[in-house]
């Protein structure tokens, strides 16, 4: 098994989410980088949605009880195993008594970690995804983050040699980020705001959460005045009446009433999820033909990707 | 019915469909006939859904659906008039309600921007039957419409940042009941008894499902602390 030694509340247990349940108001949770973990599965070969730990911000350690091929991927820092520096992002090999320290974060902002076989945890709603708005997932099924002292179950399967993910998959999370938008019709930005929504750059904001990422940017845009709540997907970006852009991410609420431009692709959502305040992003429209075609290509790639 | 241009795809995996007027009876008929179709067939390339104030979202594996064959399912169950649905009127859902000033924080308040007294907005608040016009938000969360012109009042200017659960409240020409402990900006009125949604391993469930019709009776303390205690798992 895993123990904890050290956590804090955002390391959480995640699935790929909660569905089925949107139209009750629950929330979809799962990975704020869902492509992060879909690797972190991928290079172990489990099943796509295995239960894996998110870890935002660093600051955790663990001691693995038994032999287990484990992977890390996603937001990169000052990592150990057993006091020796991780080498990359890939399928790592643990002892029995090994000790991993995620320390701090140089890139990124959400760690997974996965190990052979997944963790064992009970879903509740048919997911695992630990959703502290809706008291939900996690190891209580009632939201809780991981603590110290929690104990995750694993079988260890047969172990194996130690394998990166090839580099050219993956992303310095620093470098200045072109979000893909698909644009939504129904709010009726002028095409000015529309104009300078596509034009200008933004930096992240403070305002992060499991909810939403706050964007800041030089000028504001102009939107209708707020309206009737509506089924908001994920991804969506609402303009609220300050102009100043909040991109939805996994536990956003079920409706809203701000007006939304538009959609970010998933890949881009993902990317979006690992920077943190200060880093630039700008926006790009892209039609949905060409995002669903990135999106089956995830798919293929990795068995299921949402 | 020709959808043509009330749908439309916002993300890879998620449609969006514009059903019209939010609380026109006609409205809620068809989210009611997409909401049994979805139950009854259960379609394999839908992973989930959600309906608010009009709009009908549905979330699906695009490589399992051709757009044509969704929009003209859509099509053929929105303008099947074979299955006439009707809303369950008969079925009145009450929710008691205890008014009293330790409950109700912005009677008062309400009362001076509306000059209704609180005993009249009290019977104003009881005194009709809602429709649920949308659920989500959170869990267990019902919008219920409309409540009378007289007690009509826009969001408070600062939201509080904690509302407890049960809670009944009005803002514009809606009604609701927090489901648990939130954030809010409603004007609270009274709070009932009990809980209003119950989750088991597999499922939730609300007391206000969309389209139902839902009554508030008023309650004493008295009566409050009693069905309070009787509620209560512990």
């Amino acid at each position: 098994m895993i123990r904890v030694k050290q956590a804090n509340p955002m390391h959480t247990i995640q699935d790929l989410g909660r569905y089925g349940f949107a139209s009750q108001g629950v929330a979809q949770a799962g990975p704020m980088d869902s492509l992060s973990a879909c690797w972190a599965n991928s290079i172990l070969k489990n099943a796509v949605n295995s239960p894996l730990i998110e870890i935002g911000g660093g600051g955790f350690v663990v001691e693995f009880t038994t032999p287990v091929n484990f992977s890390i991927t996603g937001a990169w820092g000052d990592f150990t195993l057993d006091g020796k520096p991780l080498i990359g992002p890939g399928r790592h090999l643990a002892h029995a008594g090994s000790v991993l320290k995620i320390g701090r974060l140089s890139s990124g902002l959400f760690t997974y970690l996965a190990v052979d076989g997944g963790l064992h945890v009970e879903p509740i709603l048919g997911s695992v995804a630990t959703c502290r708005r809706d008291s939900l997932g996690g190891l209580t099924a009632t939201g809780l983050p991981l603590s110290s002292g929690d104990e995750l179950k694993y079988e260890a399967d047969q172990l194996r040699p130690l394998k990166l993910i090839p580099r050219r998959y993956l992303d310095s999370y620093v470098t200045p980020l072109v979000c893909d938008v698909i644009l939504r019709n129904s709010d009726n930005f002028s095409s000015i705001a529309t104009d300078l929504f596509f034009n200008q750059s933004y930096t992240v904001a403070k305002e992060q959460s499991r909810m939403g990422y706050r964007l800041d940017g030089q000028s504001s845009i102009q939107s209708n005045r707020p309206r009737y709540s509506v089924p908001i997907p994920l991804g969506g970006i609402q303009i609220p009446p300050s102009g100043q852009p909040i991109v939805l991410m996994r536990d956003h609420q079920s409706l809203g009433g701000y007006p939304m431009i538009g959609t970010l692709t998933r890949r881009s959502l993902s990317l979006l999820a690992q920077r943190s305040p200060g880093k630039v992003v700008s926006f790009r429209p892209i039609q949905r033909d060409e995002a669903v075609a990135e999106f089956y290509k995830y798919q293929q790639f990795f068995g299921d990707f949402r | 019915m020709n959808l043509g241009e009330s749908i439309q795809w916002i993300s890879e995996d998620t449609i969006e469909l514009c059903l019209g007027e939010p609380v026109a009876q006609e409205t809620l008929i068809c989210v009611e006939k997409i909401s049994q179709w979805i139950h009854v067939t259960r379609p394999e390339w839908l992973i989930d859904y959600c309906y608010g104030f009009g709009v009908f979202s549905l979330v699906v594996r695009p490589e399992r659906i051709e757009t044509t064959t969704l929009i003209a399912e859509l099509s053929d169950i929105l303008s099947d008039q074979a299955s006439e649905i009707a809303l369950g009127d008969s079925q009145v859902i009450e929710i008691p309600v205890c008014y009293a000033p330790e409950f109700g924080l912005d009677l008062q308040s309400i009362s001076e921007a509306t000059n209704v007294s609180v005993d009249a907005i009290i019977d104003l608040h009881c005194g009709r039957d809602y429709r649920v016009l949308a659920t989500g938000f959170v869990p267990g969360f019902a919008y219920l419409g409309e409540t009378d012109h007289a007690i009509h009042l826009p969001r408070r200017d600062t939201p509080r940042t904690r509302i407890p659960a049960g809670s009944v409240a009005i803002a514009e020409n809606q009604t609701v009941v927090y489901p648990r402990e939130t954030p809010g900006g409603w004007h609270i009125i009274g709070r009932m008894p009990g809980s209003i949604v119950s989750l088991s391993k597999d499922a939730i469930n609300a007391k206000l499902q969309m389209g139902r019709l839902v009554r508030f009776k008023s309650i004493s303390m008295d009566e409050f602390l009693t069905i309070e205690a009787a509620d209560d798992p512990g």
